[in-house]
């Protein structure tokens, strides 16, 4: 058995992630349109034969699966049975989605099969001879643009930036795969998980984000944000500022120190725009800022620019995609 | 205890970036500052030592500029730091540099700490890489350290939720903004050239074969705004959401 290309599938409890369907759906439309051989690799617990359809229905037709129950998902043991399995498969290509999980593993991957690794790609063109990838350095303020020929290579791909895409079902072949390969001197032990009050989606994997800035006066005005947030289905980020003071988790500051995201719609709601801030947005698909300060920075960075007080704007918002919602129902 | 630490001098992401005519960055034009989650580190290897006692070692990859960077940085308490000059800049080599250096110096070590991530690359690859050639166990992303003996405890900050780990002397760990507030260098050691000690060696290179072409551009598309500036709200959100219907965001 070997391949061109593995993915590296993540899922909830044998529910597909979405960045996860976005690199097998692209990657399904390659193979079918470069010949090229593509291996997805499942691992964990709760995986059920519903899991390996959703992967063949997105063009994969080759499956690699190992599971286990008891699986602690850290990085010295993920990396080793994926080091593993790719010495035995030979990809040219592994592919991974850029989540906290897999940038863990990844480095230990890539040290192991001495190979070269580009994190946080947001762009892919894969031709037939040439895979051509870019990314964003310097805060945002350049792109990376690499040029792999025959080289052998990881890469993480950001959640949202490659799109779903439609392609002819296949019934996938699976095989199991069996190894006890792990990196021993690299693990640790995991003593327990600290669940958070509000168990939110990542904010790099949201598809429609609602973020706030220093226009925020209290901790209470957040219902008013919770608001927005449920009509549109968004989760809830800040900047900086806002973060240092305690109205949103770190996890979920965007920026330059904090995550950087590509939702499909981002909503700002009373942001300046600071570089930082903006380093962390700029790929939002489409960016709605509402400042009351008409010379805000920010706005150079939106699509739709609202000026006006966020205290007044943002309730009528709500009120008014509530409508839609209920419209196109 | 000896602590090392990884530091990356980088170009301030804060300045302005200019491009020459070929289309690449003029490093004349820039500041080189290190990398802000390095800092942490370096803060966290200092308190370690305050309380456990021990030695803090700085290491990092650079040119002839970075001692300059480092003589600053020192001056938070590091005991001495190592630079190993070379030409080459990517991930992998870096990574094989600083570990083939630590193991003939400093092959003894409890700890190495860096930041998870260098803010100018945005890579996250230096430290992982570095703890698979040496061979200890790879802590990621820590918001908070505690030292029993030769066991650390840390806390991993995830997507949904935080995770106890607890690992064994020698580890690699990253930390995470939120961890701690570095100080700042005091003035005087600032000022103090002669007491730093600041080993540097020259790297012998070897040429990278097989490597990815790599080119850096511009980031280019500026957005075309669609501004509403009306004194009645109601009317304001009513543009908005037609003008949105109408380009099909909704």
């Amino acid at each position: 058995m070997s391949c061109d290309v593995l993915v590296i599938v993540e899922h909830n409890e044998g529910r597909l992630k979405n960045v996860s369907n976005e690199i097998l759906s692209y990657f399904g439309g390659i193979a079918k349109d470069n010949g090229v051989k593509v291996i997805a690799f499942v691992f964990g617990n709760h995986i059920t034969e519903k899991l390996y359809c959703d992967i063949g229905k997105l063009g994969i037709s080759q499956i690699v699966t190992h599971v286990d129950r008891d699986l602690d998902e850290q990085p010295g043991l993920i990396a080793g049975m994926t080091v593993d399995l790719a010495k035995k498969v030979k990809p040219k290509l592994i592919v991974m989605a850029n989540t906290v999980r897999s940038r863990d593993s990844a480095p230990l991957i890539a040290q192991e099969l001495n190979i070269e690794m580009f994190s946080d790609i947001i762009d892919i063109n894969h031709k037939k001879t040439v895979i051509n990838l870019t990314r964003l350095v310097y805060g945002g303020k350049a792109m990376e643009k690499i040029k792999l020929s025959n080289q052998q290579a990881l890469i993480t791909i950001r959640p949202n930036a490659l799109g779903n895409h439609e392609n002819e079902a296949f019934i996938p072949k699976v095989t199991r795969f069996k190894t006890n390969e792990i990196l021993k001197t690299q693990t640790y032990e995991t003593k327990a998980k600290i669940t958070k009050e509000k168990a939110q989606k990542p904010i790099n994997e949201a598809e429609v984000i609602i973020a706030i800035g220093r226009g925020i006066r209290r901790l209470e005005d957040l219902n008013m944000v919770d608001d927005l947030a449920r009509v549109v289905d968004g989760v809830i980020g800040s900047t900086r500022p806002v973060v240092d003071m305690g109205f949103v988790r770190r996890s979920h500051q965007i920026g330059q120190s904090g995550r950087s995201v590509s939702p499909k719609l981002a909503i700002l709601l009373g942001i300046s725009g600071q570089i930082q801030f903006v380093a962390g947005i700029s790929k939002a698909k489409t960016i709605i800022a509402v400042n009351k300060d008409a010379k805000a920075t920010i706005f150079k960075s939106a699509d739709y620019g609202v000026v006006g007080d966020i205290y007044v704007i943002t309730p009528i918002l709500t009120r008014e995609l509530k409508k839609l919602k209920l419209q196109n129902r | 205890m000896k602590i090392l630490v990884l530091i990356k001098e980088i170009i301030d992401t804060n300045s302005k970036i200019v491009f020459d005519k070929h289309k690449r960055i003029d490093e004349s034009q820039v500041k080189w500052v290190v990398n802000l989650y390095d800092e942490y580190a370096l803060e966290e290897a200092i308190r370690i030592k305050e309380q456990y006692g021990g030695e803090v070692v700085i290491y990092s990859v650079g040119r002839d500029r970075t001692k300059d960077t480092l003589n600053y940085i020192m001056s938070m308490g590091a005991d001495r730091a190592v630079l190993i000059k070379s030409e080459l800049t990517d991930a992998k080599s870096t990574s094989e540099i600083l570990a083939k250096h630590i193991s003939e110096r400093d092959a003894d070590f409890d700890l190495i700490l860096a930041g998870w991530i260098g803010i100018d690359c945005n890579r996250g690859q230096v430290p992982g890489r570095v703890s698979s050639i040496l061979e200890v166990p790879f802590v990621n992303v820590i918001i908070k350290i505690d030292i029993h003996g030769k066991t650390v405890t840390c806390e991993k900050e995830g997507e949904t939720s935080n995770e106890i780990i607890e690992t064994k002397m020698p580890s690699l760990i990253t930390v995470q903004r939120g961890i701690n507030e570095p100080r700042y260098p005091s003035i005087l050691s600032i000022m103090d050239n002669t007491e730093k000690k600041i080993e540097v060696i020259e790297n012998v290179d070897q040429l990278v074969s097989k490597q990815a072409k790599i080119k850096i551009e511009p980031e280019k598309d500026k957005k075309k705004t669609y501004m509403i500036n009306e004194s009645d709200p109601e009317l304001a959100v009513k543009m908005l959401m037609k003008k949105m219907i109408a380009d099909k965001v909704m």
